[in-house]
């Protein structure tokens, strides 16, 4: 404890910083920092960035003319707005301020330059300036954040090259030319033949540059990633929903006059999908706009709910607002949507809310725990998560699923044999279905005994038979929407053919039902983000299998997507050499399994040598005390221990005597040597009586005679 | 070799990794591959940074190096590789200069080298295009510390270029011409205005018959301490009552016999320690080296032939000149004699015998006291080694005797040979250049 109290206080003393040339790399760094995190944030960022920017300034300019003597009252005024600036993230969490977090990454940077007096500092210094990249790169959803990556990276080579220069002074090598700032060196012309200085910095700098980039993105592709359940569960800080769960949908943008048939929200991107009815009539596309966010390793279609009941228009959920209440456990963090999850692999998502979207948790696969800040969810008849608010922008919640896959072979091999509760409600047909399409049904499915193989024959028919179109012609009155699509209008969107192909299949005695959600979007690699806009929102059929449950299927023409989990991308290759026929190279299966044994061995691993180096840090600091031990200063006896140590007490007391005799008393003030110094015949006495007060070894019988006689 | 610094940047990445993939966010994954990228190419780097780099040690080439004059040394570095030479750390290891003085190891840092007016590899088939290699010069000037045979080992070039995160080290030297690999730098030489043992013997005594260490019986005489007893002549002692001594023709050559006492100590001689090095010039040996150096000078500057004596045997055999004594001086070694000085004495057959000791050895005295008597001219030169403030810093140790040079001076004196103290600080070359103490 000692030692690393003697190391803390001389690091803690270390020599002031002086270099301008580490402090203008250092300022470089946290400036574009801020800047990329400002620019990354969006235009209510910038604000924020441009004060932080003064600030980081004014700081590296205090700092530079007062690191050998900095002031206590700053020193205090830093820690004090720092502590502000951690109340106001906290407040921001709370009343939903966008990217808090962002706001005071920005501003604890800005505001530690002014603690920047030494290298140490300085190297900490870098250590915010990758926590704000950190969280830059966490807002990027765009390839900007290289501008940003690659100058801050820049200075801290360029840092990390004056240091070098540096440490070499500071270890004794001295330069063999007038030390010059970097910066004199540079010049505008890149002919290497007149540009003499810059020449050196080209010459290795370029190979350098390019070979480290050409590696990294190697390394980038190489490298296996991680797919299961993180060690540290997502979390957010955000402030936790307060209202409980309701069994309503509540949609953000749902148009306060809702005209049949033409979408006129100007609240937002209104799908009519994304509420407790799903009008059949509707007619319009979506904009392009970005709802949310999904980081996962796999592609899936994000699900919301489903609907059950068909009365001929729109789908409804015959279940209404009755909803299961799901509460927090307090010693969880989340919410175990079932103790029994099906089997297969598990990957987790996490959804990055951009625009508000309706109080339903859009999920991945079949979900099986939901992080979310909220007291209570509600799961409704179909599966859907509801919670008690809507989903604002800036909102993060992660979703553990597990990717189930269908073997067609073992469907087809489920009989009819549905449970009583599934035939009651999902075979239900108004009666408004048309003759001419039950026996549509009957006609595509004639000569298919199993289930799959019906839902297939009808699945092609609607995939090749029927032109995809926003804006079909209007709904007639008095009319059956499936009807209408199926032999009117012959076209249609998303919803028609999923509402087409639930309805045949219910009309030939197999349990269907129609679900909304958004499909998977468009895949970022650098960014590991999934971009889910409004147009991606949609509608799909899931059939039901005895003993494998719900099924999905995709009879939407036109759609790229597939409802089917796609493989589960342990690196970055995975999913393009999915699609490739490479069955003896198993990129996939060796990317998963480095990335299981790293998952299962990561917690021994990190127990076991979190105790080995507990035990190392005994061992150092036992060898530290040890040797403190053998280098302190002698301690002082005690007078009452002279006893143990006659000797001592036989020099002090005859000293003292024969300073009485000869007259000659020692001042309080006087050491026994300034005392000898006067009284010379008192040399050896002197001595002994300091070997007698100081030495740890007690005068040796010859000291004491010698001068005793 | 990785260093400390490479380590964190490792643990660096690998918690940014961690972070990558417990968050998924795909720029920290491009942040880790590219500190990745960074260590790779950092290391590759590293390798080439004093690759093909060429070191040429060059010293200012004369006939003789004394001690105290200075040495200019320039060291060259040249490399045709355009990614090497680059945060250069030289590590120049002066032999010649004092060890505890800040030229005895200099250290230098190059960012990098000059850059060339053409690079070798850009020349091409037809273009007269200037090939000039990078390259770097640094000169210094260093004084000869102190007599003896140097060694300059190979300059240590070190470099961790470009970001601190691997170091190669390497050991280069290219010495133009070779044999100034090794220098030898004789002792300083001060003149001496008067020699008394040289100086004051009468030209007639070199020719007359004399009493001296011969074999041919010239006369008999009192006995005197310090005869031999086999000199003893016993017929006399019975017919005088009192001891006569035998005296002998004086058969020596003429001359003057020059030795330094070694110390004798009982250690192996490490034949692989770097000659000289680390020895401090102001103990008494180095002292007596210089006294010896000075007075030789002086018996062959006046024409005497002067022969050296050595306990190991290692002096030139017979008349030597100038260079072979500073030679011999430049090399002799302090602590390593095989042989008593008193045994070496046995080997003295000039006329006059000039003995620079820097201990009191009593047999070594008596030795010379009995050379006195039988008839040699004897200088000895004492150096009081406690008043030096080093004895001996080569760590071997010297032997101490309880007699010093105030004990034996008067004793010498009076048995007729010439005696000189010389303490640390003394003016030697006035007290050994002072006229006969009996005149």
């Amino acid at each position: 404890m000692t030692a690393l109290l003697a190391k803390y206080r001389s690091r803690k003393n270390a020599p002031a910083e002086t270099s301008l040339e580490l402090r203008w790399l250092l300022f470089g760094g946290m400036a574009i920092a801020i800047i990329g995190l400002g620019i990354t944030g969006g235009i209510f960022m910038l604000p924020f960035a441009a004060v932080a920017l003064i600030i980081l300034w004014f700081g590296h300019r205090y700092a530079s003319r007062n690191c050998r003597a900095p002031s206590k009252w700053v020193k205090r005024g830093v820690f004090l707005a720092i502590n502000f600036a951690f109340l106001y993230m906290m407040v921001g969490l709370a009343v939903g301020l966008p990217y808090p977090q962002g706001q005071m990454a920005m501003f604890g940077m800005a505001l530690i330059s002014w603690e920047m007096m030494n290298r140490g500092n300085m190297y900490a210094g870098w250590l915010f300036v990758l926590a704000n990249l950190h969280v830059t790169a966490t807002l990027s959803r765009g390839f900007f954040f290289f501008v940003p990556l690659l100058i801050a990276a820049g200075c801290f080579l360029a840092f990390m090259w004056v240091i070098e220069k540096l440490d070499a002074a500071d270890a004794g090598y001295k330069p063999v030319a007038e030390p010059k700032p970097f910066w004199s060196s540079f010049k505008p012309s890149l002919n290497l033949a007149t540009n003499k200085e810059m020449a050196p910095i080209f010459r290795w700098g370029a190979s350098f540059g390019g070979m480290a980039f050409l590696v990294g993105i190697v390394a980038f592709i190489a490298i296996p990633r991680f797919a299961g359940t993180p060690l540290v569960p997502p979390f957010t800080l955000r402030v936790p929903m307060s209202g409980g769960a309701q069994g309503q949908i509540i949609n953000p943008a749902v148009p306060l006059v809702q005209v049949e048939g033409v979408n006129n929200s100007e609240a937002g991107e209104y799908y009519h999908g994304f509420d407790s009815q799903l009008d059949l009539s509707y007619r319009g596309g979506l904009s392009t706009a970005t709802m949310m966010y999904v980081r996962s390793p796999a592609r899936s279609y994000w699900r919301s709910h489903a609907y059950d009941f068909y009365n001929g228009r729109s789908w409804v959920q015959s279940a209404g607002d009755a909803v299961t209440i799901v509460d927090k456990n307090i010693a969880e963090p989340s919410f175990m949507l079932t103790q029994d999850p099906p089997p297969g692999e598990q990957f987790t998502q996490t959804f990055y809310v951009v625009n508000d979207l309706p109080n339903i948790a859009f999920v991945g696969g079949s979900p099986v725990e939901i992080f979310i800040p909220a007291e209570q969810i509600a799961i409704d008849s179909t599966g859907g998560i509801r919670l008690g608010e809507v989903l604002e922008s800036g909102m993060t919640y992660s979703v553990r699923s597990v990717a189930t896959r269908y073997d067609p072979a073992l469907l087809r091999l489920t009989g009819f044999d549905y449970p009583l509760d599934i035939r009651a409600k999902y075979l239900q047909l108004p009666d408004t279905v048309t003759q001419r399409t039950r026996d549509l049904a009957a006609d595509l499915t004639a000569g298919h005994e199993t289930a799959y193989d019906k839902a297939m024959a009808i699945q092609e028919h609607l995939l090749t038979s029927y032109p995809y179109d926003y804006f079909p012609p209007p709904q007639k009155p008095n009319s059956d929407s499936v009807d209408q699509f199926l032999f009117v209008d012959q076209t249609g969107y998303c919803e028609h053919y999923v509402s087409a192909m639930v309805i045949m299949l219910r009309s030939q005695g197999v349990p269907a039902r129609l679900v909304s959600g958004f499909g998977s979007g468009q895949y970022d690699a650098i960014n590991n983000l999934f971009e889910v806009r409004a147009l991606d929102a949609h509608s799909w059929v899931e059939v039901y299998f005895p003993g494998y449950g719900w099924v999905p299927f995709e009879p939407t023409p036109g759609w790229t997507g597939s409802p089917d989990i796609s493989n589960i991308n342990t690196w970055i290759l995975g999913g393009a050499m999915s699609a490739i026929d490479l069955p003896a190279i198993p990129f996939g299966a060796i990317g998963s399994a480095v990335a299981t044994v790293f998952s299962v061995t990561l917690t021994p691993v990190l127990i076991i040598g979190l105790l080995v180096g507990l035990w190392f840090a005994g061992r150092w600091a036992w060898q530290r005390y040890q040797d403190y031990l053998a280098t302190r200063p002698p301690v002082y006896t005690k007078l009452q221990d002279l006893d143990q140590q006659p000797s001592r007490g036989q020099v002090l007391t005859h000293y003292r005597k024969v300073q009485k005799q000869r007259d000659a008393l020692r001042d309080p003030e006087q050491t026994t040597q300034e005392h000898a110094d006067i009284y010379t015949d008192f040399d050896e006495l002197a001595d002994l009586v300091d070997i007698a007060a100081y030495r740890p070894e007690p005068p040796t019988d010859e000291e004491l005679n010698k001068v005793l006689e | 070799m990785p260093t400390k610094r490479f380590f964190r940047f490792l643990l660096l990445a690998i918690v940014l990794y961690l972070f990558a993939n417990q968050t998924q966010v795909g720029w920290l994954y491009i942040i880790f591959s590219l500190l990745i990228g960074i260590m790779l190419m950092s290391y590759w780097l590293n390798r080439k940074a004093i690759h093909s780099l060429q070191v040429t040690r060059e010293i200012d080439w004369r006939d003789e190096y004394v001690e105290g004059e200075s040495l200019v040394v320039v060291l060259t570095f040249v490399t045709s590789h355009r990614l090497s030479g680059y945060q250069l750390r030289i590590d120049e290891l002066c032999p010649v200069a004092d060890l505890n003085g800040e030229q005895f190891l200099q250290q230098w840092f190059i960012p990098s080298l000059n850059q060339p007016v053409g690079m070798p590899h850009a020349a091409s088939a037809g273009e007269a295009q200037h090939t000039v290699p990078l390259e770097n010069k640094i000169e210094y000037e260093v004084e000869l510390y102190k007599r003896g045979v140097y060694t300059f080992p190979a300059v240590e070039i070190s470099s961790r270029f470009p970001f601190g995160l691997f170091e190669r080290n390497n050991y280069k030297e290219n010495l133009v011409p070779d044999d100034c690999l090794s220098l030898l730098v004789y002792p300083e030489v001060r003149p001496l205005s008067h020699l008394n043992l040289l100086d004051r013997r009468p030209a007639a005594e070199m020719v007359m018959p004399r009493a001296g260490s011969g074999n041919e019986f010239l006369s008999l005489r009192p006995y005197r301490y310090g005869d031999s007893p086999r000199h003893i002549h016993w017929r006399s002692v019975a017919r005088t009552g009192r001891l006569v001594s035998k005296e002998f023709a004086d058969e020596s050559l003429p001359g003057m016999a020059l030795i330094i006492g070694r110390y004798v100590v009982e250690v192996e001689k490490d034949d692989d320690a770097q000659e000289n090095i680390g020895r401090s010039k102001y103990t008494p040996f180095e002292t007596a080296v210089k006294i010896a150096a000075s007075v030789g000078d002086y018996a062959l500057q006046r024409g005497h032939a002067l022969t050296l004596i050595d306990q190991n045997d290692e002096a030139p055999r017979g008349a030597v000149t100038a260079d072979m004594l500073l030679q011999y001086l430049a090399r002799i070694d302090e602590s390593t004699a095989e042989q008593a000085f008193s045994d070496a004495l046995d080997r003295v057959q000039q006329t006059c015998v000039a003995a620079v000791l820097p201990f009191t050895d009593p047999a070594a005295i008596d030795s010379l006291i009995a050379l006195k008597q039988r008839g040699h001219e004897v200088l000895v030169i004492f150096l009081d080694s406690e008043s030096f403030p080093e004895q001996d810093v080569s760590g071997r140790g010297v032997p101490c005797y309880a007699q010093g040079p105030a004990h034996w001076t008067p004793k010498l004196v009076e048995l007729g040979v010439e005696c000189y103290t010389i303490k640390f600080g003394d003016d030697w070359t006035e007290i050994i250049s002072g006229r006969d103490q009996h005149d």
